[in-house]
C-alpha cells in the first residue's frame, strides 16, 4: 500500500474518532 | 394618460414578466406564511429583543451622562416564550453550577461509556441496513451485469444499446427539462438578487438570528457601562434558547448537507490561505536575489515553469512598490491635488507625449519651468502652495515639491500600465484586474480565485522580446526602432545560454566583426548598468531572470553579476486544502477499479450500454471534481540551492513552492520553442513508422552504416584503411 494511502487512512481514523469524542460530549449532556 | 390606459399598460407589463417571478413570489409568500403560522414566537422575541435594546440603550445614555432617569434594564429578563435552550442548559448559574458537577460525573461512568457505545452500534447496524438493502444489491446487479458484458466480444463501434436508448428518451423527457429549469431558475434567482435577500431575511427571522444581533447589541449597550458579569450566563441561557428553534426545526439530512456546506467553505477557505502564504514565501524568496538570476537544472526539472512563476511574482511585487512609494510620497505634500496630476499624466499618455520614464523626466521639467517663470496655482496643479508650503523637510534631506511630482508621476506611470510589466522571449500569460472608477485606480493582483472560464477575456501577455533593445554596442538591426525602448520591468529569457553563449563557443568571434555578436555588442554592459536606467526613488524596477540548463553555458563575464539558483529536487504534488482524505482514499480505490474495469471493457466491446454509460458518468463527474480541487489548491515545492554567480561563495538551500492555480492556468507553453520543430519536422516525408527496423537483436554492418555515425564512420574508415594496406 501506497505511504499516502497510509497517511489517508490515518486522517481518516483520526476525523472519526475526534467525531466519536464530540458524539461522547453531546451525548452525555441528553443523560444530565 | 388615464387610468384605463395606464391599466392596460399595467396589464401589458404584467403579462410580458417572466413567469418565473410568480414562482418566485409564491416561494415568498409560502416563507412568509411559514413564519406565520410555524413560527408565531419569533414575533415575540423580536419584540423582546427590540424592548431590551431600547432600555439598554437609555441605560447607557443615562449612565454616559450621568442623568437621573429611573430606567429599569430589560436585558437580562428571561424571554416569555417557553423554548427548552439545546444541551439542556439550566436556567440559573447556581442550577449550572449542579449540573456541571453531575456532568463530569456521568461523562466518566463506565456505563454511561457503554450505553454511548451501544447507541453507536444501533446506528451503525441502521446505516449497514441501509447499505446492504440498497447498495450491496445494486452493485451485485452491476457486477453481473458487467460479467455477462464481458463475457461478450463485438465491434458494433459506438451503437447504442436498446436499454440505452431507452433511457436517454426517457432522460430526454424527463432528467434533462427538469435539470435545465432547476438550473435556469437558479440562474433566475441569482439574476434577481432581490429574492434571495427576502429569503434569506424571512429564514433569519424565523430562526431567531435577528433577534440574536439584536439582543448582542443591547447586551453590549447595558455592559459597557455596568460590567455586569453575573449575568452573563442568563444571556448563554437566552442564547441557547432562541438556538433550539433551528435546532429542533431542521432536520437531520439538513444538518448533515448544512454540515459539509460548512466544512466546503471552511476547508476552501484554509485552502486558499496556505496558498497565500506560500506565495508571499516564494516572493520572500525573489526578494532575497539580486537584480539578475539564473536558473540552473537538467532537462524537465521545471526551470522555465518557476522563472515563469517568478515573472508572475516579482510583475506584481513592482505594482505593489509602486503604490507604497506613490503613498509615501502622496504623504510628504498631503495637500497637494494628486488627482489633477495623474489626470494630466493619463491624458499625455492617451496623446502618447509619455511613453517611457524618459519622457515623464521632460514633461515634468517643462511644468517645472512654466510655474517658475509665473508661479500661479493653475501652473502646479491647483495646488495652494503660498499656504502649504513647496518643501518638505524629511531630516535627511530638503525634498523640493517639483523633485517629488516628478518621483510620484513616474511611479504612476508604472504603476498604471496596464500592459504586462514582464518582457520576454517567451510568452507568458498575465490577469492581473485593472480597477478604475476614473478616479485613483486600484489592481487586483489575485493569482488562486480566478474564474477560468474568463481567462481570455481578462488576459494580457508578456511584451515580445528584442535583444538589441539590451545592446549598448552594435545591434542586430542598427536603425532598430526599439532598440532604445528597454527602461524598466521583468525581463525573462528562457535557455540565456544559448542566445549568449559561452567563451568556449564565441572563441571564432572576434570584438572587431563588422556585424553584431555576442562580444561585441555590449549586453553584459545593459547588465551591468541597467539599474540606472530603471531607479525611481532608488528602487530599482527591474529583475532579469534567466533559466539554462548549466551555469557554465554562459560567458563568465554575465555570470559572475548574477546568483545561481539550481535545482535540487521536487517533490511530490500536495493539497493545500484540509479534510479531503476520505475523498482521496475513496477516488482511489474507485477510479483504479473503473480503469480496470473500463480498459476490460474497451478492449472486447465497442458499443455502448446502458451500465457502462451510467458508471461512466458518475465517475467522471467525480473525476472532475477531484481534477478541479487539485488544480485550484494543488501544489509542490523544489529545493534549490543557491550561490554567487563566481561559484565560489557559500551554498545556501532554499524552497520555492510551485502552486498549479497560479502557474499551470495557461500561462506559459512549456514547449515555447516548438513551432521551429514543427516547421523542421514538416519539411520530412518520413515518420517514425517509416524508420528501418533492425533485423535481429544483432546488427548487422550495413545497418550500423545506416546510423550516420561518427563513430561508426571511424570504424568503417579504419577497416577500409586495414584492408587496403592488406591488399597492397
Amino acid at each position: 500500500m501506497k505511504k499516502n494511502t497510509l497517511v489517508n487512512i490515518f486522517k481518516v481514523v483520526v476525523g472519526l474518532f475526534v467525531i466519536v469524542v464530540i458524539g461522547y460530549f453531546i451525548y452525555t449532556t441528553t443523560k444530565v | 394618460m388615464n387610468i384605463k390606459s395606464k391599466i392596460k399598460e399595467f396589464k401589458i407589463k404584467i403579462k410580458q414578466l417572466d413567469y418565473r417571478h410568480y414562482i418566485a413570489a409564491a416561494i415568498t409568500i409560502a416563507f412568509a406564511m411559514m413564519t406565520i403560522f410555524i413560527f408565531p414566537n419569533a414575533f415575540v422575541r423580536i419584540g423582546e429583543a427590540l424592548r431590551d435594546l431600547w432600555y439598554s440603550l437609555c441605560y447607557y445614555i443615562k449612565e454616559l451622562f450621568y442623568l437621573d432617569w429611573n430606567i429599569s434594564v430589560s436585558v437580562n429578563a428571561y424571554s416569555k416564550v417557553p423554548w427548552t435552550p439545546i444541551f439542556g442548559l439550566p436556567a440559573t448559574w447556581e442550577e449550572f453550577i449542579v449540573k456541571w458537577h453531575e456532568y463530569w460525573q456521568v461523562f466518566a461512568d463506565w456505563s454511561n461509556v457503554q450505553s454511548y457505545f451501544s447507541y453507536l452500534g444501533d446506528l451503525l447496524y441502521y446505516i449497514s441496513r441501509v447499505l446492504l438493502l440498497v447498495v450491496v444489491p445494486l452493485v451485485l446487479i452491476l457486477y453481473l451485469l458487467f460479467n455477462r458484458y464481458l463475457s461478450k466480444e463485438n465491434n458494433d463501434y459506438d451503437q447504442d444499446s436498446k436499454a440505452l436508448i431507452l433511457a436517454k428518451k426517457i432522460a430526454t423527457k424527463t432528467y434533462i427539462p427538469v435539470k435545465d429549469w432547476i438550473t435556469g431558475f437558479v440562474a433566475f434567482i441569482q439574476e434577481h438578487r432581490i429574492y434571495t435577500k427576502i429569503w434569506l431575511f424571512i429564514w433569519a427571522f424565523n430562526f431567531n438570528l435577528i433577534t440574536i444581533v439584536v439582543e448582542f447589541v443591547a447586551y453590549y449597550l447595558y455592559f459597557c457601562v455596568s460590567f455586569d458579569f453575573a449575568n452573563m450566563y442568563r444571556q448563554l441561557y437566552k442564547l441557547l434558547c432562541d438556538l433550539s428553534v433551528p435546532i429542533a426545526f431542521i432536520p437531520t439530512i439538513g444538518w448533515i448537507i448544512l454540515g459539509y456546506l460548512f466544512i466546503n467553505w471552511l476547508r476552501r477557505k484554509i485552502g486558499y490561505s496556505r496558498l497565500e502564504h506560500f506565495e508571499n514565501q516564494n516572493c520572500g524568496f525573489i526578494n532575497e536575489r539580486p537584480i539578475v538570476m539564473m536558473l540552473c537544472g537538467t532537462m524537465g526539472k521545471k526551470k522555465t515553469t518557476i522563472i515563469t512563476d517568478i515573472a508572475l511574482s516579482q510583475e506584481v511585487m513592482l505594482r505593489e512598490k509602486a503604490f507604497e512609494l506613490l503613498f509615501e510620497n502622496d504623504m510628504k505634500f498631503p495637500y497637494f491635488p494628486w488627482i489633477n496630476l495623474e489626470n494630466d499624466l493619463k491624458d499625455a499618455m492617451d496623446k502618447h507625449i509619455i511613453f517611457n520614464l524618459a519622457t515623464i523626466k521632460t514633461f515634468i521639467q517643462d511644468k517645472r519651468q512654466v510655474w517658475e517663470n509665473t508661479p500661479t496655482k493653475d501652473n502646479i496643479y491647483n495646488y495652494d502652495f503660498e499656504r502649504y508650503g513647496v518643501v518638505y523637510d524629511d531630516k535627511l534631506k530638503i525634498n523640493y515639491i517639483w523633485d517629488i511630482i516628478e518621483t510620484y508621476s513616474k511611479l504612476y506611470f508604472v504603476y498604471i500600465i496596464q500592459s504586462s510589466l514582464i518582457i520576454s522571449n517567451y510568452s507568458i500569460r498575465t490577469d492581473n484586474q485593472f480597477m478604475s472608477l476614473g478616479n485613483f485606480p486600484l489592481w487586483d493582483t489575485d493569482f488562486f480565485q480566478r474564474d477560468s472560464r474568463t481567462i481570455d477575456e481578462n488576459s494580457r501577455y508578456a511584451h515580445i522580446l528584442d535583444f538589441d533593445s539590451l545592446r549598448l554596442g552594435k545591434k542586430i538591426i542598427e536603425d532598430n526602432i526599439k532598440k532604445d525602448s528597454f527602461e524598466f520591468g521583468v525581463l525573462n529569457i528562457t535557455e540565456v545560454g544559448k542566445e549568449r553563449k559561452n567563451n568556449l563557443s564565441l572563441q571564432e568571434m572576434k570584438i572587431k566583426d563588422a556585424l553584431a555578436n555576442q562580444k561585441n555588442d555590449g549586453f553584459n554592459d545593459t547588465l551591468k548598468m541597467i539599474r540606472h536606467s530603471a531607479t525611481i526613488d532608488n528602487f530599482p524596477f527591474i529583475k532579469i531572470i534567466t533559466d539554462e540548463q548549466r551555469p557554465e553555458s554562459w560567458g563568465a563575464d554575465a555570470r559572475d553579476l548574477l546568483e545561481i539558483v539550481t535545482i535540487d529536487e521536487t517533490l511530490p504534488k500536495k493539497l493545500a486544502m484540509p479534510f479531503f482524505a476520505l475523498t482521496e482514499l475513496l477516488y482511489g480505490f474507485v477510479f483504479g477499479k473503473f480503469t480496470n474495469l473500463y480498459y476490460k471493457y474497451r478492449f472486447k466491446r465497442s458499443d455502448n450500454t446502458l451500465p457502462m454509460y451510467l458508471l461512466k458518468k458518475l465517475v467522471a463527474m467525480f473525476n472532475h471534481f477531484y481534477n478541479g480541487i487539485y488544480n485550484t489548491f494543488g501544489y509542490c515545492w523544489v529545493t534549490t540551492q543557491v550561490e554567487n554567480g563566481t561559484m565560489d561563495g557559500k551554498i545556501l538551500e532554499r524552497k520555492y513552492y510551485i502552486m498549479f492555480k497560479k502557474i499551470y492556468s495557461r500561462r506559459f507553453s512549456t514547449d515555447c520553442f516548438s513551432d521551429f520543430f514543427t516547421q523542421k519536422a514538416l519539411q520530412s516525408t518520413i515518420g517514425i513508422d517509416d524508420l528501418e527496423e533492425y533485423g535481429t537483436d544483432k546488427a548487422t554492418f550495413d545497418e550500423l552504416k545506416k546510423q550516420n555515425s561518427y563513430f561508426i564512420n571511424d570504424l568503417t574508415r579504419k577497416q577500409d584503411e586495414f584492408d587496403k594496406k592488406k591488399i597492397d
